[in-house]
């Protein structure tokens, strides 16, 4: 968030404070941002002990042991080593597709937060499209636009512009009805200035929770194309793939294989509902 | 009838513990009508919660008693509470459409009052509830039992509320700014019609207002609150012409001069200013 | 709560009854009204979702190797030698007849794929939802009765764990402890064991067995839905739970609900008049959550083998079979807008506030 050149600094600033303020006494904040930081520190900086992308021939379907923590799969990867790998790509992966989702949301939200038959119309509209299984739209969207790691970004902002779209439209039209703001157009300041110096740092509260809400959302749409095979290429590790390839070897008792990148799922997600459940009970609280 | 002794509750906060009423003692004799005003936030609502146990699960009563008819009521189980409220003690809320279930009928929410401390079967149920509604001068009763409450005006719902509130002719009436939410024009029936139905059934009454003027005209005592505390007790006449304490003062101050001993329509309309 | 629908039976005045009738119709004939544009847009967007095929379609589809002949026969069979304009009448043609074309790869008519695949998965996602209901429910009005309290926490807890599964891995991990470790359920091979043959013939297995007094049937149907409708039941039982408890928490906090307790009411007819008053938002909830889950479902299809709908669409998506992903679209869309349809039909009779107009 440093940003040396200072432009957009009275932006800014008040998420600085905020955030500083956040962070003060909250299990949750600590809890959730903790063990996230953790898992993205593993996974770039933690000693892979085998290659991810190599597979062993001679060590198949091992239980986990001391040579191999977590066990080996069917081919010979090192899970231990894949699941930590994974982390690299499904992690960024995911933020990516939180940030493009919101950028959509501020682009087409604020816009929209001006009453009118026309964005009530809009409004309506993206109902619709909400109500629709988006998985398996985003699902056929990937796979139609070619089996590419990057079209995944489209599957998330497809899921996830809306909600970000609603949530700063009906934040903005609030704040708008506020006091402050017709003081501020009183004293006559332009209605952009208004948008950008007075409704957008407000809407950066409710953002952070909707932020990581989206990114936990993320994290299962990735597993979930993964697991169906779609936007990965092997032998690139990603968590969803992985839990794929365990589950031809689950019922026959090889939990290893898919129990732990599952769990990686999982304590990802946990952590971002956490750190979402902190910062919603600080900005109700304050 | 009541006799509310020290009684003092707080709220657990994020910033701690706050004392909304502090060390409160007051009493409301049989078969008379005592008014509490005070500003907002003088813990008014706060001190007849904490009498008929229906504080915030966040709030609790830590020391006094509230004795009504000889049992305190801050000591009393859940389930015995439950059967003193409703049906030795009536309760009349702020808004009437906050009071009342937005989506059962008047009809099931009488049927529930009644069965909630009597068994009734079903014709004496819409019987009494006709008769009820007709008592506070509810116009086509069955009408408005097979209604909702959406559809009635708020002094029709506030009616509404009374005669849920008098059906098991309780011995005390509590009301709580009955008229604050309603237009200036009903205010005053509303008030006349809980006093109508306070007198004829010799019963007692607690209101809590912010109007002085109210409390003058239906009220024999009045406790003045102020900051949670009682700041002074006593007879209307009494208090009223000869304020005590500072804080009665400016509130008396605040209202034109000795409306209560003229004929002034409402005070309700006008500014209070300090 | 006790004995509710007597009064309704009473003999009503007929005046005020048909006068609230009346907008009623008016607002449902509307409602329905807005279900062919609905429809043109659904039908328009399964239409042109072939135009995000980057490149040659029929390369993609065929793979680089296709002979020019195969290229020539999928490219009329998208109808790409066509003009646009032509292409487009013929598809609603076709649509409006139900004819939804044949998939490119088993030259199966889509209807009679859906026929034959929608059963399973509609019997899947309604026991789920059931149970996400149901269990959900509970949770959040537990949550929100005892608000800030430790069965609170001990809810909430339970709802941030269960939403934090994906219903896959839960499926995998109900699959390994189940089947593998204790053997209480069945293999996840579909809906019926092997020795039982095909089940693809035989829709509604549970219900149609429960009817006809087939034990047996219905003994194996159970134990095989067991596991795929648990693993989404649960995951979907922790959205109900944290609406639940968000919109009773707020309900049992109204004047509504402490005029109630002030009359004395007994505890659970307060938390019923809550209830009552919050319900509309979970029921409104249903519809939301309804396309996820029927996303949701398609890749707890895949696990178990069910055989559904989701299955099939999401096999024929893997494939690039136009025609399935057509068919899909369209009736998803479909059964998406006939559920808003219904529970914005159960909301106007649950809440008289609903305006008509």
């Amino acid at each position: 968030m440093s940003n040396p050149a200072g432009v957009r600094q009275p932006f800014f600033a008040p998420f600085v404070t905020r955030s500083a303020r956040y962070v003060r006494a909250s299990p949750g904040i600590v809890a959730g941002g903790g063990l996230l930081l953790f898992m993205l520190l593993a996974s770039f900086l933690a000693p892979l002990p085998h290659d991810p992308i190599t597979p062993d021939p001679t060590a198949v379907l091992q239980a986990p042991s001391a040579e191999y923590v977590f066990g080996t799969d069917a081919n010979g990867f090192d899970v231990f080593s894949r699941v930590i790998a994974a982390g690299r790509s499904d992690l960024p992966l995911a933020l990516m597709g939180t940030l493009a989702s919101l950028v959509i949301g501020l682009l087409i939200g604020l816009p929209l937060s001006v009453k009118s038959r026309w964005s009530e119309g809009f409004m309506r509209a993206l109902d619709a499209f909400q109500s629709f299984p988006l998985i398996v739209l985003s699902v056929t969207i990937v796979s139609l636009t070619g089996n590419d790691i990057q079209n995944i970004l489209y599957a998330i902002v497809i899921i996830n512009g809306p909600r970000f779209i609603r949530l700063i439209r009906g934040e903005a039209l609030s704040i708008r009805d506020g006091r402050f703001i017709e003081a501020a157009i009183a004293t006559g300041a332009r209605p952009r200035r208004v948008v950008f110096r007075h409704i957008m740092p407000n809407v950066v509260d409710v953002c952070l929770v909707q932020c990581s809400l989206t990114t936990a959302n993320a994290v299962i749409v990735i597993a979930a194309l993964n697991f169906l095979g779609i936007g990965v290429s092997p032998p690139t590790p990603t968590w969803g793939s992985m839990v794929q390839v365990g589950a031809q070897a689950i019922s026959t008792g090889q939990w290893w294989i898919a129990i732990w990148p599952g769990v990686a799922i999982f304590l990802a997600i946990a952590s971002l509902n956490m750190l979402a459940n902190g910062i919603q009970r600080q900005v109700e609280g304050s | 009838m009541l006799r509310v002794t020290g009684l003092t509750s707080q709220f657990r906060g994020r910033a701690g513990v706050v004392r909304a009423i502090d060390d409160v003692t007051f009493e409301v004799p049989e078969g008379e009508s005592v008014g509490i005003v005070g500003e907002t936030g003088s813990g008014k609502s706060v001190t007849i919660r904490s009498v008929l146990g229906l504080l915030p699960s966040y709030g609790e009563v830590v020391s006094g008693s509230a004795e009504f008819e000889g049992t305190d009521l801050v000591r009393l189980n859940r389930a015995r509470l439950r059967e003193i409220r409703g049906a030795r003690i009536g309760f009349v809320a702020q808004n009437p459409f906050g009071s009342l279930n937005p989506v059962l009928s008047i009809e099931k929410q009488f049927r529930n009052v009644v069965r909630a401390h009597r068994r009734i079967s079903r014709t004496d149920l819409r019987d009494l509830a006709v008769e009820r509604l007709e008592s506070v001068q509810v116009r086509g009763p069955e009408r408005v039992l097979r209604g909702y409450a959406h559809e009635l005006s708020g002094g029709m719902a506030q009616r509404v509320v009374i005669a849920l509130a008098m059906l098991h002719d309780p011995s005390l009436v509590i009301a709580d700014e009955p008229t604050t939410a309603l237009d200036v024009t009903v205010q005053r029936q509303i008030l006349d019609l809980i006093d109508a139905q306070v007198k004829q059934g010799r019963r007692s009454l607690l209101l809590v207002t912010h109007d002085l003027g109210v409390v003058a005209q239906y009220c024999h005592r009045v406790v003045v609150m102020k900051s949670g505390k009682v700041v002074e007790t006593g007879l209307v006449a009494d208090v009223f012409s000869d304020p005590s304490h500072d804080y009665t003062r400016q509130l008396l101050a605040a209202v034109p001069p000795a409306p209560w001993a003229d004929d002034v329509p409402s005070l309700s309309g006008q500014e209070v200013h300090r | 709560m006790t004995v509710p629908e007597a009064i309704q039976a009473e003999p009503v005045p007929a005046a005020p009854r048909e006068k609230r009738r009346r907008p009623l119709l008016r607002y449902i004939v509307k409602r329905i009204a807005i279900v062919p544009v609905s429809l043109f847009v659904l039908g328009s967007v399964s239409f042109f979702l072939v135009f995000l095929i980057p490149g040659e379609p029929a390369i993609t589809i065929l793979g680089d190797f296709a002979t020019k002949e195969q290229i020539a026969h999928v490219n009329s069979q998208l109808g790409l030698d066509k003009p646009l304009l032509e292409r487009y009448f013929s598809f609603w043609g076709n649509l409006l007849q139900g004819d939804l074309g044949t998939s490119f790869f088993t030259n199966e008519p889509i209807l009679h794929d859906i026929g034959k695949f929608l059963p399973n998965t509609l019997e899947l996602v309604f026991f789920a939802l059931l149970l996400a209901i149901g269990l959900g429910m509970a949770i959040g009005v537990v949550g929100a009765y005892f608000a800030r309290r430790i069965p609170d926490r001990i809810m909430s807890g339970l709802t941030s764990v269960l939403q934090s599964v994906p219903d896959f891995f839960l499926a995998l991990v109900g699959i390994y402890v189940f089947f593998f470790l204790l053997g209480w359920a069945p293999a996840p091979i579909g809906r019926l064991p092997i020795e039982s043959g095909s089940a693809d013939d035989r829709p509604f297995l549970i219900i149609s067995s429960l009817f006809t007094g087939d034990w047996t049937t219905l003994g194996e149907a159970v134990s095989h839905a067991a596991l795929p409708v648990l693993s989404l039941g649960l995951v979907y039982a922790s959205y109900f739970a944290k609406t639940a408890r968000g919109s009773m928490g707020t309900a049992l906090t109204t004047p509504q609900v402490e005029f109630a307790r002030a009359c004395g009411l007994r505890e659970r007819t307060v938390v019923y008049y809550a209830f009552a008053a919050s319900r509309t938002t979970v029921v409104t909830y249903i519809a939301i959550l309804f396309g996820s889950l029927l996303g949701g479902a398609a890749i707890v299809e895949r696990v178990f083998n069910w055989r559904g709908m989701g299955q099939w669409a999401l096999d024929g998506v893997l494939k690039v079979d136009v025609p399935i992903i057509q068919g899909f679209v369209v009736t998803a869309g479909l059964l998406t807008l006939t559920l808003f349809l219904l529970l914005d039909l159960v909301v106007l009779f649950l809440d008289p506030r609903v305006s008509y107009e």
